[in-house]
């Protein structure tokens, strides 16, 4: 088959004006393909003229072919010239609100294997496209992963046509732009970059074209893949996109100035740039009464600092500096490890890695099944793990307090980074006490301190805040009302800061 | 694409506070106690009055020089000279670097890890320090940004709270050592203002650095702060202490530390954790002695592989500074050096750069 294709997989070969060699050059190009499915026939009655259709199997809407495309073909087209066929057909045939000339066989592959129907006429060295899409699709649902308590259900799907309709619903605007581009030299995946122009960084939308454009790849499959291949620090635990299922979030995003990414077969949307600050704002934070979204807000904020450091401090306050706790509490800590035959650090060990395997288990199962796991481990095993005094009930505490704290953090991608750096904090705790905890979480500042998104400083904006001169920690550690707010953060224009302009003092009365 | 290579005044002054009193609040007590007894206070004043003309000297330097320090050394003073004049900045720092590392290491052993060897202590400080020097100057702004509240609220609360148990009878009466004993001190304390001629290698890096007054204003805060913390920290220490307790010890804060209790204090060992947001700053001084270290080696020697460089000097510093030193005779002799030649040469040298280059200046026109 490498015969028709050149470096970039793209099919070389051409169309020729007869079409018995097209059909074989068709055939042999989708040889072994039995979801395409090609059909010679002729039609005209005075003047017959043969036509060769071809479209994968389930991708169109075949009654729609067989209504308005085929019957037209068979019944209406007696009176067809004897030259001039191609756009006889085209202006008297196709009853499609999308109708293309397509002029390589590139093109012509592509259209038959993305949901179009081709068709080839003899004498003619191009092809028509009707699009009759119709894909397969589990419809849009509501959010599994980033659930609200207000604000809206809706999440993406698989198909890219459909979130950028979920983006277009919420923002009505000429300079909300969406450009196509095709990745992956074999899935050809359509990737949108949308972004709305005046907001966003004209070298910010550059950059990301260019890095998009870097690459050649076989294929894509989710935007997670995307993130590989265009960020910068690959070793980061740090996620430096971010990813949502929400329209609402997206289109807020690209409120803000920021860029966003759509891949087909991908339910998520990627954002970028990102700061650390991005993680911790949940989609009805900006739905909900500021005073109490703020409380939840520090509270984010300590239960992140708790999932990646509570097993550490448990042994530094064990194993090193007991004084630090009252005499009271260090003594209770004791006392619960009697029996225990292991040293603190193996017994944390064991129940925080038997804590992921069941994590794991449960999300790799089906939900009921899930739930099983989730009693048959924690409960079960957990209660016979300190009845056999393989671990003290302390450590128990101490790892579902760490979950707990973990799972308060709103952004998965970004929780699996303290998930694995509590480990990190855990070991230096238990080589050097609160020596080792300070130096692991001053490894963790200096590398999140020297992070970047896109060039924005991934803490900001706690640091660096001469960079953003209007409020910026409005939205932050605090969640304060949306007046206070009347200018869009770091990512956006200078130019056009402003979001919210004309609000009256007395309105808050 | 958003750029930002550059830190603010703001960012500086916070690096600068750090990199003044990290190493200051400890040994202060004792240098001003030794040295002066109760007029220790008095010399701590005077300090900081001279730290502010010699803050302000090194403004005026950066004024004159306008762009990076090396640089233009490097263009007036030609190789052979400014591999010499390099040399002077590399043993300054080599040996703050030794200083520091063993004083860090012997208050981290004393006061956390009893039963650990130094070694493994001096280990990851050297690792978490040169890891941290490796980051651009903007990076180790932004930690000094992030921490700067952190890690100075929960020390001015501390000796806050120490304030209302000192004994006035332990500071005063005032004025009983006579000039000379007071004039000394008052060096000895200045000498730990040294760290202020970093801006002098800094100022490239701060944005509107040569046309903005602010940040001139800034610098300056930065060391009339440095030299309030230094005045609360021996009142404290002095005040409860009294001037043969301060003096008895060369990080005499530390017993001040484990002296105070907060009340209703969740956390019985308050020196711990004080100690512990206190580790965090420390890190600020030891990457910057490391980050400056392979500044001026590079340029001194063209290698530009920045891991080379700081691997080789993080190597030999943990050769030195593993070996038991005693760090009452190491506090001495770096005292002296840095009375005679290092604090000097702060001064003399830049002036020795502007003259040369005003003189190549005018010999070309």
């Amino acid at each position: 088959m490498e015969k028709y294709h050149n470096k970039q997989h793209r099919i070389t070969a051409s169309l020729s004006f007869d079409l018995k060699k097209n059909i074989e050059l068709f055939d042999d190009i989708f040889r072994h393909c039995d979801d395409i499915i090609k059909r010679r026939f002729a039609i005209g009655k005075a003047h017959p003229t043969a036509i060769y259709l071809a479209y994968t199997d389930n991708m169109i809407n075949r009654a729609s072919l067989q209504q308005d495309i085929i019957k037209n073909f068979m019944f209406h087209m007696d009176d067809i010239p004897a030259a001039g066929q191609f756009e006889y057909l085209k202006q008297h045939a196709l009853q499609s609100a999308e109708v293309k000339e397509l002029l390589t066989l590139d093109e012509i592959t592509q259209a038959a294997m993305s949901g179009n129907v081709v068709i080839l006429v003899d004498g003619c060295n191009k092809a028509l496209m009707l699009s009759l899409q119709s894909f397969p699709s589990r419809g849009i649902q509501a959010a599994e992963t980033e659930v609200t308590v207000r604000g809206a259900k809706d999440s993406f799907t698989e198909l890219a046509a459909f979130n950028k309709v979920l983006i277009r619903q919420r923002i009505k605007d000429t300079s909300l732009k969406m450009e196509n581009m095709q990745i992956g030299i074999r899935s050809r995946t359509a990737v949108t970059v949308a972004y709305i122009e005046g907001i966003a960084q004209p070298a910010l939308i550059r950059e990301v074209k260019q890095r998009l454009e870097g690459f050649t790849i076989d294929g894509i499959f989710d935007v997670g893949m995307l993130e590989h291949l265009i960020e910068t620090k690959w070793y980061s635990l740090f996620p430096q996109f971010q990813s949502t299922e929400r329209p609402d979030k997206t289109a807020s995003a690209l409120l803000e100035g920021r860029v966003v990414l759509l891949a087909d077969n991908s339910p998520m949307a990627l954002i970028l740039p990102v700061t650390l600050n991005c993680f911790f704002q949940a989609a009805d934070d900006y739905y909900g009464r500021w005073p109490f979204v703020s409380f939840v807000r520090v509270l984010r904020y300590i239960a992140a600092f708790f999932a990646m450091s509570f097993p550490g401090l448990y042994m530094v306050v064990t194993g090193y500096q007991p004084e630090l706790i009252p005499t009271s509490l260090a003594l209770s800590f004791a006392a619960a490890r009697e029996g225990v035959p292991f040293s603190i650090l193996v017994e944390v060990i064991i129940l925080l890695l038997a804590f992921e395997l069941l994590m794991e288990a449960g999300i790799r199962l089906p939900s009921p099944m899930g739930n099983t796991i989730g009693i048959v481990g924690g409960l079960i095993i957990g209660d016979a793990a300190v009845s056999a005094n393989l671990v003290s009930p302390m450590v128990v505490i101490i790892v579902a307090f760490t979950a707990i704290a973990s799972f308060t953090i709103p952004n998965e991608t970004f929780l699996s980074a303290f998930r694995v750096i509590k480990y990190l904090i855990l070991f230096l705790s238990s080589i050097l006490g609160l020596y080792g905890f300070i130096l692991g979480i001053m490894l963790v500042l200096v590398h999140l301190a020297a992070l970047k998104s896109f060039g924005i400083p991934y803490l900001s904006p706690f640091v660096a805040s001469h960079l953003e001169k209007n409020h910026p920690l409005s939205d932050s550690l605090l969640k304060f009302p949306i007046f206070k707010s009347p200018f869009r953060p770091i990512y956006s224009v200078k130019e056009n800061k402003r979001r919210l302009s004309g609000y009256d003092r007395h309105m808050k009365s | 694409m958003f750029t930002n290579c550059k830190i603010s005044d703001r960012q500086l002054k916070k690096m600068l506070l750090f990199d003044l009193i990290s190493i200051s609040i400890l040994i202060i007590p004792c240098i001003a106690a030794r040295g002066a007894g109760k007029d220790g206070l008095l010399a701590i004043i005077a300090a900081g009055a001279a730290a502010v003309c010699y803050g302000l000297m090194m403004l005026c330097f950066c004024k004159q020089i306008k762009i990076d320090y090396i640089s233009y050394s490097q263009n007036t003073l030609g190789k052979f000279f400014f591999f010499l004049f390099g040399l002077f900045y590399l043993v300054k720092f080599f040996c703050s670097a030794v200083f520091v590392l063993s004083l860090f290491t012997s208050v981290i052993h004393e006061t956390l890890l009893a039963n650990t060897d130094n070694r493994v202590i001096l280990f990851w400080l050297l690792l978490v320090s040169v890891y941290y020097a490796s980051k651009m100057m903007e990076v180790r702004a932004r930690i000094a940004e992030l921490l700067y509240y952190p890690v100075l609220i929960p020390l001015l609360l501390l000796f806050l709270l120490g304030f209302f148990k000192i004994s006035p009878a332990n500071l005063l009466p005032l004025a009983i050592t006579g000039t000379t004993p007071v004039l000394k001190t008052g060096y000895a304390v200045l000498l730990t203002f040294s760290a202020a001629e970093l801006i002098l290698f800094a100022t490239p890096s701060v944005s509107g650095a040569d046309e903005n007054n602010k940040f001139r204003r800034k610098v300056i805060q930065a060391i009339i702060l440095a030299s309030v913390f230094n005045l609360v920290v021996f009142v404290v220490v002095t005040g409860l202490l009294g001037v043969s307790g301060a003096s008895s010890r060369l990080w005499s804060t530390i017993s001040v530390m484990q002296m105070i209790e907060i009340p209703g204090g969740f956390v019985h060992r308050q020196d711990a954790l004080m100690l512990s947001l206190w580790l965090s700053s420390i890190f600020t001084i030891t990457s910057t002695l490391f980050y400056y270290l392979c500044h001026v080696t590079k340029s001194m020697t063209g290698i530009t592989k920045q891991r080379y460089i700081m691997g080789a000097y993080a190597a030999v510093l943990f050769l030195i500074a593993m070996r038991p030193l005693n760090l009452e005779a190491l506090a001495y002799y770096f005292g002296k050096y840095i009375a005679f030649i290092g604090f000097p040469q702060s001064i003399l040298l830049p002036l020795l750069v502007i003259l040369v280059g005003r003189f190549r200046k005018e010999a070309d026109t």
